[in-house]
């Protein structure tokens, strides 16, 4: 991939391994490697979406980027500075420029905190706003901004529902007024019909405030309709990456195929092939040789042992990582 | 403040302790007897006998007078152990749960080596190192309870840091004390609440024990309800069950009333119950 003019941030071979513990001296036995040399880039404006089914690390790789979790190796290039690198007193600066929503918004919110406090804390500690009235007046409008009430400064997080405090969420993000946020499936945890509200949501913010998203759901069909581009993950691996609308209609890599195959379409006169992916996914303290989605591939040949699959450019802008071109 | 007075619960609570405290405050003039005097004529003498409300010890000496005395030495007593047991344990948990590492295995195996140690032990070593008196006492209870309160918020931090409104506070940036008093430790209070309630229970019967073995360093001449407790025991199989009873009720009662009243306080900071 090369470093196009738009790029905002630049990921590469990154890794975050956790050390497992054992024995009575605590040693490290192995790691969970739960993100292993992956690779890839956000363009300034555009909605990158990243799927995978639970275990494969993306959401590691949101909270790595933002360095909530220590890289293991790698470089996280944002603008000047490689993020990997910087010792932690020197993020603070980036720590207005990028933002994170989380998945859970029962969790995400401190229950002690009146939404007003949690919404103006990040105006505190960057010291954004002047004056206590400054501050409350910048609360309102990031209220209004996500769609809820000024009068709902004071109340706390329990008072509201799923879609409610995941605005709240959304509004303490934007506080600091960020250029790039990390969205770690901030929609999973709500209720259907609640869902396509806050993804429209962003979508109208990311418009209108210019923002530049990382998506990570594993809902197919949530990160169809708000990215760019999407990149699929696998037991830490990237296993393919295009433009949306390319690698849904066309998906290059058998991991993909499978995954999309089991998105259900609304018409019932519709048939295909369902492709059911046989066993769990592998465990990533032992991860398989060569290819890692070998074990539950169905095109699988020896060959795929033996070799890690590089992302390679296998169309304009479409990189997948699977030593076959002879399949889809 | 008014939320938690219209909790009959920590109404209750207050009164109580209101009532101990102005039992122990104002005892010179509330008690009928000096609480020293002996009277080896009126030795033993049962409660509801006239003159002596709550009846008389082994040497003649009016229980209610030395129960409001006690009062004095026992609330100052534990309270004070409690409050810097809390002053050491609770920023000790919560750094060494946030911070982990290094720092946390030290404390935690420094904690496990002073529980290792009997207590009676460790006071002995104290007093024969610095020497008996009313503030040694103190500083041995209150000192070497630091563990536990270090280990209960340690606890509660090692959960709340993993939640995500934690590491929302790390990816706006916050400082590390920002997080730990402004995040986790409103959360880790409640329980930290009720282990001090049974702290101050504890370290009431731990003075009299010391009382008991001649270490707390209390004058004998001055009454604690341990040391009434420990009167008690030796008349208790002969007839005398109210000696130790009404110092029991009465470290209950402390008890109760501190109980009422912290859970209460736990509740009323808690924004969910409201």
């Amino acid at each position: 991939m090369s470093r196009a003019n738009g790029t905002l941030l630049r990921v590469e071979n990154l890794r975050t391994w956790f050390p497992i513990k054992g024995g009575i001296l605590s040693r490290t036995v192995g790691h969970v490697k739960a993100v292993n040399d992956v690779s890839f880039e956000v363009r300034k404006g555009e909605v990158l979406g990243l799927v995978g089914e639970s275990g494969s690390g993306k959401t590691t790789v949101g909270r790595t980027i933002l360095r909530l979790i220590e890289p293991t190796g790698g470089r996280i290039l944002y603008g000047e500075a490689d993020l990997a690198r910087l010792p932690k007193g020197a993020l603070r600066p980036y720590r207005r420029r990028m933002q994170i929503i989380f998945q859970d918004p029962f969790a995400s919110l401190n229950p002690r905190m009146t939404v007003g406090d949690i919404i103006g804390e990040p105006l505190v500690i960057h010291k954004l706003a002047k004056t206590p009235r400054e501050r409350v007046e910048r609360v309102a409008e990031l209220l209004k901004l996500v769609g809820l009430s000024p009068d709902h400064m004071r109340r706390y997080p329990h008072e509201f529902s799923g879609g409610q405090r995941q605005r709240i969420g959304i509004a303490r993000a934007l506080a600091v007024n960020p250029e790039f946020i990390v969205a770690d499936e901030p929609v999973s945890a709500l209720d259907v019909s609640i869902q396509a509200q806050v993804v429209n949501l962003l979508q109208d913010l990311k418009e209108d405030l210019g923002l530049t998203l990382l998506f990570i759901a594993h809902d197919l069909a949530v990160v169809e309709y708000i990215s760019d581009r999407v990149a699929v993950m696998y037991l830490g691996k990237l296993m393919e990456l295009a433009p949306a609308k390319e690698l849904y209609r066309n998906p290059k890599h058998p991991y993909t195929e499978a995954l999309l195959s089991a998105v259900p379409i609304p018409d019932p006169t519709v048939k295909r092939e369902r492709i059911v992916l046989e066993g769990d996914i592998p465990s990533p303290i032992n991860p398989p040789s060569g290819c890692v989605f070998r074990t539950r591939c169905r095109y699988a040949i020896p060959e795929c042992a033996e070799t890690v699959p590089e992302l390679r450019e296998v169309a304009p802008g479409h990189y997948k990582a699977c030593i076959r071109d002879d399949i889809l | 403040m008014r939320r938690l007075l219209k909790n009959p619960a920590a109404l209750a609570g207050l009164l109580i302790l209101a009532a101990f405290l102005a039992a122990a405050l104002l005892a010179p003039f509330l008690a009928p007897y000096d609480p020293t005097a002996q009277d080896l004529a009126a030795r033993l003498t049962p409660p509801g006998a006239p003159g002596h409300l709550l009846g008389t010890d082994r040497l003649g000496r009016d229980i209610l007078s030395r129960l409001l005395f006690g009062a004095r030495l026992s609330l100052l007593v534990s309270t004070t152990s409690v409050l810097i047991g809390l002053l050491l344990g609770l920023p000790l948990g919560l750094v060494s749960g946030y911070l982990g590492g290094r720092l946390d295995d030290l404390l935690m195996r420094l904690g496990d080596i002073q529980l290792s140690l009997p207590f009676i032990v460790l006071v002995i070593a104290v007093m024969a190192a610095l020497g008996p008196s009313l503030l040694n006492t103190v500083l041995v209870l209150g000192v070497t309870s630091w563990v536990v309160y270090a280990r209960v918020v340690r606890g509660s931090v090692l959960s709340l840091k993993e939640l995500e409104f934690a590491m929302a506070a790390r990816a706006l940036g916050a400082s590390t004390p920002r997080i730990l008093l402004r995040h986790l430790l409103p959360s880790a209070l409640p329980p930290l609440i009720v282990v001090a309630t049974l702290e101050l229970a504890r370290i009431i019967v731990a003075e009299a024990a010391l009382s008991f073995l001649g270490l707390s360093g209390v004058p004998p001449e001055i009454p604690s309800w341990g040391q009434m407790l420990a009167d008690g025991r030796e008349v208790l199989f002969f007839g005398g069950w109210w000696v130790a009873t009404f110092p029991g009720v009465a470290i209950s009662l402390v008890v109760l009333g501190i109980n009422l009243f912290g859970d209460a306080l736990a509740e009323v900071l808690d924004p969910r119950s409201r």
